[in-house]
């Protein structure tokens, strides 16, 4: 493990460099800087949208980051030959991959914090000005309160620390999958596939729909989409935009709780594409 | 002494438009404390044997040993260490990181990886430069950092592929030197070269291969030995030349001097008679030499190359003219 930890290392640091994982965070930015646009036109209360928006960008350019970076991670070893110096030197197969993969991983949650710590910024700045719709002339009139606007800025932190947790275990199943499918697949096909499988994933709803019909003229879809439900992450379980944007349903849920049981079943999937990769990797020729 | 490298019926086959072998049926042994050229033309199955020993791909057939354990075995990579051809590092380390990075592969401790890594910058030329980015280093720095993260975990066995490929004469020197001092450690050195005369003059035995197979294996003393030898003499008498001629049958007269080739060692005793017994002086009694060179063009020639040959620019001429 210890070896592993060196590869992974070792990884993050190659994969910082990648120039277009710095353009993604770039953009994510300037997508957030856009979002707090929106946020001044809209009619709804005022942070909301901003929170939802913010967290949705996180997600997408994670998403992008955690491919770009895995489908890469062991083909860019073969074509550069580094892998002949590194696996002639006494060290497991299955360490090499999962040093790869641990690596991805490394660089997404790097990429990714990144991106949180600018929107939490953002919204403690946000958090200085009370929400507009729950406040009363008298409150916009007050004198500037800092318990109150730490107050406000530690729930929104909080609530953006749970959707990073949230959407960087949705990722780590994707570096994971992708990391896998690197071992049979080009990076163009397998950046297809990984967000082919990332997007039908965040569909399991529909999919799940689609495999109870029984009248469906075609009857191979329920069939597939049966296959898709089982086989294929529920990443619309990591979903928890509905308590950011409607916090005034009640839910009988304790978020923290169920952030970790997702976050849980995260490790759990990607545990099963990395042990697949690993049995692959150790017969695979170099 | 014991066998470093035990290779038998080694075996690989590829599947490109049709099955390729690419090693058929190798066998071979390196011993302990040798360096062992190992031969052949680009496409000759070289690399991929270089392959199967580490572990980095898989015989269909045989097998292959290095120290006793089998080829690829975990155990054995702490004892054997590989230059690969032309190698690429990762160039987001300096010199001095690559090479620590290398020695945690080994497990090494903390202050054995700073003291290894000094000493090695140190011995391939390049501890003013252990600060730099690998990105800055040019083909010959890599070729050297190569060969010092060959050497960090102090191998029993190194095998090398190419390893004075891409630099300057000088370096070209060093790093020969470098592979001789690595027998007078009792290391065994297992040499993948195009550089014939490196092999000739640091090998102790050499094998050629020529598609997957192996056309050719000896000591280097005994290959180059053509078996010819030249006999110089003055004031030998027409008759003694006379004699010498008829069973040398290949003799000559420069300046005076009278020089006779014999074809094996029991000619060359006659003449040696023969010019004494015609009151001749003796001048010098030569065994001819063959180059490396030749042997390798000699045995590829022998078991062909179709369609690889590189014709001349007359040739060439010749063919536009028809």
């Amino acid at each position: 493990m210890r070896t592993a930890w060196v590869i992974a290392r070792n990884t993050f640091g190659d994969a910082l460099r990648k120039r277009i994982l710095l353009i993604f965070l770039l953009l994510s930015f300037v997508m957030l800087v856009l979002a707090l646009a929106l946020n001044y036109f809209t009619a709804r209360e005022q942070g909301y949208i901003f929170k939802s928006t913010g967290l949705m960008i996180v997600l997408i350019f994670g998403a992008l980051i955690s491919i770009t970076t895995a489908v890469f991670l062991i083909p860019n070893e073969m074509e550069r030959r580094t892998i002949y110096s590194v696996l002639s030197k006494p060290i497991q197969r299955w360490e090499f991959f999962l040093g790869k993969f641990l690596g991805g991983a490394l660089t997404v949650g790097f990429m990714v914090g990144l991106m949180s710590f600018a929107l939490m910024l953002v919204l403690t700045v946000l958090a200085i000005k009370p929400p507009t719709s729950s406040v009363d002339m008298n409150q916009t009139q007050a004198a500037f309160n800092a318990a109150d606007w730490l107050a406000r800025a530690g729930k929104d932190i909080l609530l953006v620390l749970r959707g990073t947790l949230v959407i960087y275990f949705q990722l780590v199943i994707v570096t994971a999958i992708a990391t896998t499918l690197s071992l049979f697949l080009t990076p163009t096909v397998n950046f297809s596939m990984t967000a082919f499988i990332w997007i039908v994933g965040s569909l399991q709803f529909i999919v799940a729909a689609l495999a109870n019909r029984n009248k469906e003229s075609f009857v191979l879809i329920p069939w597939l989409a049966k296959g898709f439900y089982y086989l294929l992450p529920h990443f619309h379980d990591f979903n928890i935009m509905g308590s950011i944007i409607s916090p005034q349903v009640e839910v009988k849920v304790n978020h923290w709780q169920y952030a970790a049981t997702v976050s849980a079943y995260g490790v759990a999937y990607a545990g099963l594409w990395l042990l697949v990769g690993i049995m692959v990797f150790d017969r695979k020729e170099v | 002494m014991a066998d470093a490298i035990r290779v038998e019926g080694l075996t690989k086959k590829f599947f490109q438009k049709g099955e390729v072998i690419a090693v058929d049926r190798l066998t071979l042994k390196v011993e302990e404390g040798e360096i062992f050229g190992f031969l052949g033309p680009n496409g000759a199955g070289k690399t991929t044997t270089i392959k199967m020993l580490l572990g980095l791909i898989f015989p269909d057939e045989g097998t292959a040993e290095v120290l006793g354990h089998p080829a690829g075995d975990i155990e054995m990579r702490r004892l054997v260490s590989y230059l690969p051809e032309n190698p690429y590092f990762y160039d987001h380390l300096t010199g001095g990181e690559l090479l620590d990075f290398y020695g945690r592969l080994f497990n090494l401790d903390a202050r054995v990886r700073t003291k290894r890594v000094d000493e090695l910058m140190t011995l391939v030329g390049l501890r003013n430069d252990k600060a730099k980015q690998l990105k800055q280093y040019s083909k010959g720095m890599m070729q050297r950092i190569g060969i010092a993260q060959a050497l960090i975990n102090d191998p029993k066995v190194l095998i090398f592929d190419e390893p004075t490929s891409g630099l300057d004469p000088v370096a070209h020197i060093e790093i020969r030197n470098l592979i001789e001092s690595l027998r007078e450690q009792g290391k065994t050195v297992f040499l993948s070269s195009h550089q014939l005369s490196d092999v000739e003059l640091v090998c102790d035995r050499i094998s050629i291969m020529n598609y997957g197979k192996l056309v050719k294996m000896g000591r280097v003393d005994e290959l180059l030995a053509e078996g010819r030898t030249e006999i110089t003499a003055v004031n030998v008498s027409a008759e003694a030349a006379g004699k010498i001629r008829a069973i040398a049958g290949n003799e000559v007269s420069e300046n005076g001097r009278f020089v006779a080739i014999c074809p094996n060692e029991q000619v060359v005793g006659d003449v040696v008679d023969l010019i004494r017994g015609g009151k001749g002086t003796l001048i010098s009694v030569i065994p001819l030499k063959r180059t490396l060179e030749q042997i390798f063009v000699e045995t590829i020639g022998a078991a062909g190359q179709p369609g690889r040959r590189i014709g001349t620019m007359n040739e060439l001429t010749k063919g536009n003219a028809k």
